[in-house]
């Protein structure tokens, strides 16, 4: 599994509160160790290029794109502004 | 106010935009179509319950006028950013450039529309189609309510198009692809930090 990092992806996720900051860096170790795992809910977005993955259970996703084994990292923000921006 | 917006964005954008369009050029991100077929426009103002029948031809009229100036500037809008969407592709720094002054003219109208002067400015015409109401002080409660519901739908759909501004401006901007690869998540939370 390879992860690219954007500098959008960066700067979204420096703007994050502190907590929310752990939880992706936990979702993106979950997600390197096993996409499929089901407290990820890996995803695609309807009529998209782009993939989501959740933070936590309550609102904060990860948006990325690609395919098999290599993944951009594109975003990461509340989950109705996911949808409205990449779905 | 409303009408300004409507004359800038058929007018100023189709200027903008002339010089760059390549008809040529194929639309990258489909997607945009769709979320632009998406964007509903406000629903036409309910009638008036039965008992304001008496100001009801004055304040349907005038909810009328309302509604349509949103729907005219909405409009005006939802076109510009279809060009947006043929030419953003072409060249990134450019488009990005000409996609975020749109965006700050943009917002500083959406700020105008949604400003404290245009909710006053309802307050008062409420005011004026409820006299020789029976009642007017519910009269003009009434209409109100409506004309803010009004005015807070269209807001609903000035926040759509903000969203698919910055969309686009993001997928303009060569920040937003690329980047450092990894395979160890400590490694990518290293770098995510530094």
């Amino acid at each position: 599994m390879k992860l690219i990092a954007s500098d959008r992806f960066k700067k979204a996720r420096a703007k994050l509160p502190d907590d929310v900051r752990t939880a992706v860096d936990e979702a993106l170790r979950t997600f390197m160790k096993d996409p499929r795992h089901p407290a990820l809910h890996f995803e695609k977005l309807t009529n998209s290029e782009y993939r989501t993955i959740r933070v936590d259970r309550k609102k904060w996703r990860i948006a990325m794109r690609g395919d098999g084994g290599e993944f951009e990292l594109v975003d990461v923000d509340r989950h109705d502004k996911i949808d409205r921006k990449y779905g | 106010m409303v009408m300004r917006a409507s004359r800038w964005s058929s007018r100023s954008a189709t200027k903008l935009l002339s010089s760059k369009e390549n008809p040529e050029a194929e639309l990258t991100a489909p997607s945009y179509r769709q979320l632009a077929a998406d964007i509903v426009l406000p629903p036409p103002p309910a009638l008036m319950p039965a008992n304001y029948n008496e100001r009801l031809p004055v304040a349907d009229a005038a909810f009328k006028k309302f509604a349509d100036e949103m729907k005219v500037w909405t409009e005006g809008v939802r076109d510009m950013i279809s060009q947006m969407e043929t030419i953003a592709p072409l060249d990134p720094p450019e488009a990005t450039k000409m996609l975020e002054s749109v965006r700050d003219v943009f917002r500083k109208l959406a700020i105008d529309t949604a400003s404290q002067a245009t909710r006053e400015q309802i307050t008062i015409r409420a005011a004026q189609l409820a006299q020789g109401s029976e009642n007017p002080q519910k009269a003009a409660r009434f209409i109100r309510r409506r004309f803010n519901e009004s005015a807070d739908a269209f807001l609903e759909q000035l926040a759509k198009i903000d969203t698919r501004l910055t969309t686009l401006i993001w997928d303009t901007d060569p920040e937003a692809r690329g980047g450092p690869s990894f395979e160890n998540a400590d490694d990518l939370i290293a770098y995510l930090n530094s």
